[in-house]
């Protein structure tokens, strides 16, 4: 089947591999996948700052650049599919254009969602022995709902152990502007949550939202702390 | 003390309060138990959706016909012997019971716990008129005895406080010479404030749910105190938020029931007192007098808004347990006698943006409160809606709207942006060695004060797929 | 739809007097909600769901009781009994006089309510041979009176309209006969109630509150919902039972009524 891709500015710029591992899994499912090349950001920093009227033009742009065809968007983002689904809401105002963001939302999934969901597989043959604890973000989980479907995709990797840790759905404390914005409040959330997943002293960070995962990496490696942090797109191209 | 309880900046507060240890763990052991026990009640209850789904449209239903339903329940009151002030502003109402203060010539009045009675400062003009007020809720009463200490959390407001502490502080100002045990103090306040219950003139408290259809004030309680706040003093007042109502006793049902267990975690607490009016002629004992004040104070602002969803609040703060923000900084940092996500919604909205613009921003966006509302209030899109409403009215500050507006403008041209990811790209991959950017400033020395900035890969995505199209 | 189904009487000038700044304030909130001010009696919207119906619906009686005590033993520290008519006076002696030994030093007066449904269940002879001082609730004699028996007594002895099973709850209405006080003042508080009173859950008993409200019945001025004795976690989250209301909680459940 064919799929766009909605690559997601943060892997686009300083974390290309994990985009680039995702549409492997893709092409190893037998997806042709198209980049529409007009794509920018989803936006969430201008809109989750409540700067609606100035990101309409962005939205609008987005909503253009997928309308090249109508194969159903996979993005590797929770957070920016979430983002994405919302500008229906926000162009409410332009019926037009609001019912042209319902159905790019509609098409719109997030990565596992689509995998699990879509295609309808939950093991791809991945390899990865060692210990491993999963971060589900807060998009994922309480924005899109999507909460087995990561969870099934790693209990197929060969060779991982997932292990529990305390307080494992708080948040990690990016929340977008808020990490530069609030800082200090940032700062400790992403604290306490290296502090509960080094408690148990896994190999592996593994999550599905790459902004989380720069956030709490950039942590651990303040801290030294020897975890590996690898988005899911990471572990299931592992072999 | 007014809802507004600091003079400090926001972020000159937090940074004081994140160096309180001693706050910090204590706060996040009561969230965590506090969450986990709504969670229990919640389980052992069954079928806490529906639950939440009617607790839901009932407040919705009062709020869309508040006019009539305040009618109903005033006229009721009345009825059966009371008195109803309608008060558009706190200081109509804090005038209205100095009325009754001075016109009992009363020398003490005894309030058992009541939010809405803060957000007036009912207590500082009860002490203008020479009246003593005494806190007889524990957590009240050990921040009153504290030189009015302000509350950290909206159902256990001393909170932040140790038991070292507080012994210290009774050993100080009551006379109080035992250990620091719990069950101690608490004997000994229940014995040190017994005589001021008996010989108080006035009793005030404030209303959880009022009922229209009888003209009930209900007060949900586990101290005792309420009971006789409201049963021993010769005039009783009950101050209430004017939203705070439901049609019929079937509705009270669905809402304390929601209410006792998301707030402890409990099916009911010790008391749930419904008290309708003064005493009847032949008992002996209950208030000879009853004033109901119901207070606007920005509230019918707040409904006729797009925040009006808000009003739906019970005053549970089980977002307030769960949220992981208020975990860090805790309840006297937001500035305001309401905190956690219902206070950021809220003290904006009844005190203004001048004093409390930072706090729809001191939030992460991560929806766990909206989870746990028993009302369904759609908290992150109405802290959302603040930054909306900041942004618009142009109160964020300049340099943000220059750097979003910069972000915009790129982001909505595809070449344009096309260029600053492939350019960005290649260049954070030079700039950022050891998670760090040779000049840091702004955004990126914030980012810097926790974390290490994340190693780039060096090129851009769409710049791999585009050569390997042409392979 | 549920018809509201109050009869509303129409009031008079002088509680008409009782209420200030009315108008101004509804028309203030009807102008926000933009639209005219309502007046007449709104329809109320059935609940959703039945959930709440639900909870212990088959339970009979005894089972009922079962869960009441049980929950009261064990989550509320209230001490949890059954007796039967007869044996009730032996039970309540026993009952009160356990609580005055707590502090033989201190008050050891016992203060009954008046309910007639109580005093008949007591032989004359329940208290005979005690030094302790025995009363019961006159409102004849005043506030005064009244109000220093039930500071001086360690136990206060009342008539539960109904209890609820989920939450151990027992239900009081004010009386003239039974004052707010008799459960309020004295250290200790025994409740006594009929198992044929016993309910499933709050959703019961406010129904019952409903039907007297919408007859244009006056409520009772004070209704009490108590479960166990009065409790505090205002101190580092630690529970402490006995703060300002009673310290101690009985339940008494009678099977045979």
């Amino acid at each position: 089947m064919k799929v766009n891709f909605f690559a997601t500015c943060l892997c686009d710029t300083v974390k290309a591999e994990v985009a680039k591992k995702a549409v492997l899994l893709l092409e190893q499912l037998n997806c042709e996948v198209i980049f529409p090349e007009k794509q920018g950001c989803c936006g969430q920093p201008s809109l989750n700052s409540g700067y609606i009227e100035g990101s309409k033009p962005a939205m609008k742009a987005m909503i253009e650049a997928f309308e090249v065809n109508s194969h159903p968007i996979v993005t590797p983002a929770g957070s920016c599919a979430a983002s994405i689904k919302k500008y229906p809401d926000y162009l409410a105002d332009e019926p037009e254009w609001a019912a042209r963001a319902q159905k790019l939302a509609d098409r719109l999934f997030e990565l596992t969602q689509f995998v699990v969901n879509e295609i309808g597989i939950e093991k791809v043959g991945a390899r990865l022995p060692g210990r491993a604890v999963y971060h589900p973000s807060c998009s994922l989980i309480r924005k899109l709902g999507v909460r087995e479907e990561p969870l099934k995709l790693l209990a197929n990797v060969e060779g991982l152990e997932m292990l529990p840790i305390k307080n494992q759905e708080t948040c990690c404390g990016f929340g977008g502007t808020f990490s530069v914005k609030m800082s200090e409040i940032s700062g400790e959330m992403v604290k306490e949550k290296v502090a509960h997943i080094a408690a148990v002293e896994p190999d592996y960070l593994i999550g599905a939202d790459i902004s989380c995962l720069i956030n709490i990496a950039g942590r651990m490696s303040r801290e030294g702390k020897p975890v590996k942090v690898m988005h899911i797109v990471d572990v299931l191209m592992s072999r | 003390m007014s809802m507004k309880t600091s003079n400090t900046k926001f972020r000159e507060r937090i940074n004081v309060q994140m160096k309180d240890e001693f706050m910090r763990q204590s706060v996040a052991n009561a969230q965590e138990r506090m969450f986990a026990n709504r969670q229990i009640a919640a389980d052992k209850l069954g079928n806490w959706e529906e639950w939440r789904e009617m607790g839901m449209d009932i407040r919705n239903h009062v709020l869309e016909h508040l006019d009539y339903y305040l009618q109903q329940l005033s006229d009721n009151v009345v009825k059966n012997g009371g008195h109803v002030f309608f008060a558009q502003t706190a200081e109509q109402a804090t005038e209205y019971v100095e009325g009754i203060i001075k016109q009992k010539n009363a020398k003490k009045v005894v309030k058992s716990k009541s939010m809405v009675t803060e957000e007036i400062g009912l207590n500082a003009m009860i002490e203008r008129n020479g009246c003593e007020v005494v806190e007889t809720d524990l957590g009240e009463y050990i921040l009153q005895v504290d030189d009015c200490d302000p509350p950290s959390h909206i159902v256990v407001p001393a909170l932040h406080k140790n038991r070292t502490q507080i012994r210290d502080i009774f050993k100080e100002k009551i006379n109080y010479q035992g250990s620091d045990d719990p069950e101690e103090m608490t004997r000994y306040v229940r014995n040190h404030i017994r005589h001021d219950f008996l010989e108080a003139e006035i009793g005030i408290t404030g209303c959880n749910f009022a009922v229209a259809e009888s003209g009930t004030v209900s007060l949900v309680t586990n101290e005792g105190n309420a009971r006789l706040v409201t049963s021993l003093p010769k005039t009783h007042i009950a101050v209430m938020g004017m939203e705070r109502l439901v049609p019929t006793f079937e509705e009270l049902d669905i809402m304390i029931s929601l209410l006792c267990r998301s707030a402890v975690g409990i099916p009911l607490t010790g008391y749930v007192t419904a008290l309708t009016g003064p005493r009847e002629d032949e008992h002996c004992d209950g208030p000879e007098e009853f004033h109901l004040v119901i207070v606007d104070n920005g509230r019918s602002d707040i409904l006729g808004s797009e925040f009006k969803d808000i009003l739906r609040c019970v005053r549970c703060a089980a977002c307030v347990n769960t949220c992981p923000a208020y975990r860090h900084i805790g309840g006297q940092s937001y500035g305001s006698i309401y905190s956690g996500p219902i206070g950021a919604v809220l003290s904006p909205l009844l005190g203004g943006y001048d004093d409390f613009k930072d706090l729809p921003y001191a939030c992460s966006l991560c929806r766990s409160c909206h989870d746990v509302c028993p009302v369904k209030i759609p908290l992150p899109d109405l802290l959302l809606k603040h930054r909306q409403k900041m942004a618009q009215e142009k109160i964020t500050p300049v340099s943000e709207r220059a750097a979003v507006g910069a972000f915009n403008f790129v982001n909505a041209r595809p070449i344009l942006w096309d260029t600053t990811v492939k350019v960005g790209a290649k260049m954070a991959g030079y700039m950022i060695k050891d998670g760090k950017l040779p000049v840091s400033v702004g955004a990126i020395s914030e980012w810097n004060e926790a974390r290490d900035l994340p190693q780039p890969d060096g090129q851009s995505f769409r710049s791999w797929f585009k050569n390997r199209k042409q392979d | 739809m549920t018809q509201s189904t109050q009869q509303v009487q129409p009031m008079t000038t002088q509680q008409q007097s009782r209420i200030h700044n009315r108008d101004t304030f509804l028309a203030n909130i009807a102008s926000k909600l933009q639209r005219e001010r309502i007046t007449e009696p709104v329809a109320r919207p059935a609940l959703k769901h039945n959930c709440h119906h639900q909870v212990m619906a088959e339970y009979s009686q005894d089972e009922l009781k079962e869960a009441l005590l049980a929950y009261a033993q064990s989550s509320l520290g209230a001490n949890a009994l059954v007796t039967t008519k007869a044996q009730f006076s032996n039970l309540l002696r026993m009952e009160c006089l356990n609580y005055c030994d707590k502090a033989p030093t201190t008050n050891q007066e016992i203060l009954l309510s008046a309910d007639e449904r109580l005093l008949d269940l007591i032989d004359s002879d329940a208290f005979a041979g005690l030094s302790n001082e025995v009363n019961v609730w006159d409102n004849h004699q005043g506030y005064e009176r009244n109000i220093a028996l039930a500071e001086r007594a360690k136990v206060g002895v009342v008539f539960a309209e109904q209890a609820l099973a989920e939450s151990g709850t027992m239900v009081l209405y004010s009386q003239a006969k039974q004052g707010r006080a008799v459960s309020l003042l004295p250290e200790a508080s025994i409740f006594v109630v009929p198992k044929s009173a016993l309910l499933a859950r709050l959703t019961q008993a406010t129904a019952e509150l409903h039907r007297k409200a919408a007859a244009g019945e006056r409520m009772p001025s004070c209704v009490n919902f108590i479960s166990g004795p009065s409790s505090t976690a205002d101190i580092e989250l630690i529970k402490v039972v006995g703060v300002h209301g009673p310290v101690y909680a009985s339940y008494i459940v009678i099977d045979d009524l």
